[in-house]
């Protein structure tokens, strides 16, 4: 259910004004990296690599794509400018093209279908934003001003899985600060605003 | 690109909120004809840097940090303690107005209305603290590492008055300042009930997003041209202190 993240490599102003244009506009976009260095792409943790291939020969291009592909679960998106260009690559050196030369809404299904059939099902509709019971617990600690470690002693649960909860509570409130979360919390009945810490 | 040949009233047609960037600079309108590089005489602007100001705010894959870094401290901070006085003196003071004034917004719900208003005066309050650390102890400190480091002098008294303060302080201080900013966007837009009065709401939403803009484009100047300035010249005085 988290954000998708992507790496971009190119060197063109075109490509990457255009694409950061496109990619804002997704839902389920986090963020948006980029580089003219294609060595990035073994080093990115991004959920997908968009490559543009004439950053670099073709024997770099394929070796450094080998040496990513085994790992992770990146996916490979190379950036073609007519869809005859797809043809030129080797069979599944990238799993996706993209063709940059269609209109706005042309590119926009393209991008969506390939984000969308490719994730593994936890990170589809990114959009679900109910709290569970247990965050909405957490939230009333939260508000009524307690620390994560007093949070996870009373809850008998790790610091961590504490803060993977604020994280899952900021992301679907769109609220990132204490004192927000108060207010959030006062005005959907979580707590009293006498209560608030 | 923005060039010393652009007239000025095409740059104000291509993306009117310059004209708050160009008030920073001390110029007002009544342009007619003239280019950005008779305006910058006329003010007696450096020239360079206000393209260089102009050319970053307009585009946010353009950032020429070598160049920006060439400018001496002095235009830069003057720059920022400027663009600090206009929060506080305007664009803050605007917003109260609608959120905590008695004309200001209103909720069927005399709860909802101290909450927004409170929220609000604990970031205003942030804010100044801040911004005041800046003004009065980050950019002093600045100027007098620049002084160090132009003219050789000793580092002595900037010790006495700094003790073992460096720029690096700073950027761990840069705090939730937009977070609290973007709370605030969220609470009006997403979870408090419309108002009596929900003009004023919009109005008060333009404002904040202005805000937001405007603060992320000054952050991007102290965060990527101011800090690594300093703390290059922080570098080479502390060097030359050890010899």
């Amino acid at each position: 259910m988290r954000l998708i993240n992507y790496l971009v490599i190119t060197e063109s102003y075109i490509y990457r004004t255009g694409l950061r244009f496109l990619l804002e506009e997704l839902d389920s976009t986090g963020k948006i990296y980029f580089s003219d260095d294609i060595s990035q792409i073994g080093k990115s943790n991004a959920d997908f690599l968009f490559i543009d291939p004439r950053i670099t020969t073709r024997d770099i291009l394929e070796q450094e794509i080998h040496t990513v592909k085994n790992d992770n679960g990146t996916i490979l998106v190379g950036l073609i400018n007519h869809e005859k260009e797809a043809n030129l690559f080797p069979t599944g050196l990238f799993q996706f093209f993209l063709d940059l030369s269609g209109s706005k809404s042309e590119i926009t299904r393209s991008l969506n279908e390939i984000t969308r059939n490719s994730l593994p099902s936890g990170k589809r509709n990114a959009r679900e934003e109910k709290l569970s019971v247990r965050e909405k617990t957490i939230l009333r600690y939260v508000a009524l001003g307690h620390t994560n470690r007093e949070i996870a002693e009373k809850l008998f649960i790790s610091m961590h899985t504490v803060i993977t909860h604020r994280k899952n509570i900021t992301r679907k409130l769109g609220i990132k600060t204490v004192s927000g979360l108060t207010v959030y919390a006062i005005l959907n009945h979580l707590i009293e605003m006498n209560d608030a810490g | 690109m923005i060039h010393e040949n652009t007239k000025m009233v095409d740059l104000i047609h291509r993306n009117y909120v310059l004209i708050t960037v160009f008030s920073r600079f001390g110029i007002s309108l009544g342009f007619g004809d003239k280019t950005i590089q008779q305006v910058c005489e006329e003010k007696n602007i450096n020239i360079r840097f206000f393209l260089e100001i102009i050319n970053s705010f307009l585009d946010h894959d353009y950032f020429p940090q070598e160049q920006l870094k060439s400018f001496p401290i002095k235009l830069i901070v003057d720059y920022l303690t400027i663009t600090h006085q206009y929060y506080l003196g305007k664009t803050i003071p605007e917003i109260e107005e609608i959120i905590s004034g008695e004309k200001g917004i209103c909720y069927e719900n005399k709860e909802h209305n101290y909450l927004l208003n409170n929220f609000f005066q604990e970031y205003k309050k942030e804010l100044i603290t801040h911004i005041t650390r800046e003004d009065e102890l980050v950019f002093p400190y600045a100027l007098q590492v620049e002084e160090c480091f132009l003219q050789h002098k000793s580092t002595d008294t900037l010790f006495e008055k700094y003790g073992n303060y460096s720029i690096g302080h700073y950027l761990q201080a840069h705090d939730n300042i937009e977070e609290k900013l973007f709370d605030l966007k969220n609470i009006i837009i997403k979870y408090l009930p419309p108002p009596k009065n929900p003009e004023l709401c919009y109005q008060v939403i333009v404002l904040l997003f202005n805000l937001e803009k405007d603060m992320n484009d000054h952050s991007r100047i102290e965060e990527k041209v101011f800090v690594p300035k300093v703390s290059m010249m922080e570098k080479v005085i502390l060097n030359k202190n050890k010899k």
